[in-house]
């Protein structure tokens, strides 16, 4: 996948996300305080797309060398996750999206529990695919 | 193994159907022959010319358009360029960067990155990268 292919992949991906996140949280508002409508600037979409751009770039954090040692991995995860929940709470005061000091510490709790929830779903996917790969190899494995 | 030969029309195809409890190497190298795979590569070091067999051959990498051609021990240097070799190769050769294809059957482990990418420990002791975009091709090749 070349760069721009994965900058647009991961844009889709977390604008999707953030979308996702907004009507879950409409919902939530309608059945619990009964609000049947909610006013956004015309900005608002295109802001969450922007947003969602700018957190797909510090996906080039992640890309190290083979030679990368495991604390330099855990390092560049470590620097992923604060850029982009900078990017975020940044992003949200500039585009207006937090009401409130609590609304914005919710957006950071649940943006802290799908970074987590990312991370251990895809790790686990890859942990299985590396075991079945490894299966599959054993069979037709050379003897040296 | 009992061989059993069917003679079929013009217009039928030719085909090898071959059942077995294992993958031996005499069934290999029946697939190889069957498959008018290429058995040997003609390639040059320091030596002078000669042939090197294709059950030996670990990777192949291209650098600066030179195509370099690595068994357990040895480096040479073929004439062909890796989209050529893909060709004449048999199916144990996968192309696993824009600048390598892999014998898989050299392949000892893999161990997956955070990144997607695969790193592959080879028989030989050496690691090489498998890129993203070629995992799938691996797990495909693999029947995984």
């Amino acid at each position: 996948m070349n760069k721009a292919k994965l900058v647009f992949f991961q844009t889709t991906m977390i604008s999707t996300a953030i979308f996702a996140l907004n009507g879950l949280s409409e919902v939530i508002l309608h059945f619990k305080n009964g609000v049947d409508s909610f006013n956004y600037g015309w900005y608002y979409s295109l802001s969450i797309i922007c947003i969602g751009f700018l957190c797909s770039l510090p996906t080039f954090f992640l890309e190290y060398d083979i030679k990368t040692s495991k604390l330099g991995v855990l390092l560049r995860v470590f620097l992923h996750f604060i850029t982009i929940g900078l990017i975020v709470s940044l992003g949200g005061f500039v585009f207006k999206w937090y009401e409130n000091l609590s609304n914005y510490l919710m957006v950071m709790i649940s943006y802290v529990i799908i970074y987590l929830l990312v991370w251990i779903i895809s790790s686990w996917m890859t942990k299985t695919n590396e075991n079945k790969i490894n299966a599959a190899i054993k069979n037709i494995q050379d003897e040296e | 193994v009992k061989v059993d030969i069917n003679f079929v029309q013009n217009n039928e195809e030719e085909m090898a159907v071959i059942n077995v409890v294992s993958m031996t190497d005499d069934i290999l190298n029946a697939v190889d022959i069957l498959s008018n795979d290429c058995r040997q590569l003609p390639v040059k070091n320091n030596a002078g010319s000669c042939f090197c067999e294709t059950k030996n051959i670990y990777y192949i990498e291209s650098v600066d358009k030179r195509s370099y051609v690595y068994t357990k021990d040895s480096c040479y240097e073929t004439k062909y360029r890796l989209y050529e070799l893909e060709k004449m190769l048999n199916k144990n050769f996968l192309r696993i960067s824009k600048a390598m294809i892999l014998n898989i059957r050299k392949i000892k482990m893999v161990k997956a990155e955070l990144n997607g990418r695969m790193v592959a420990n080879l028989l030989n002791g050496e690691s090489v990268v498998i890129a993203r975009s070629y995992v799938k091709d691996l797990k495909e090749r693999l029947g995984v």
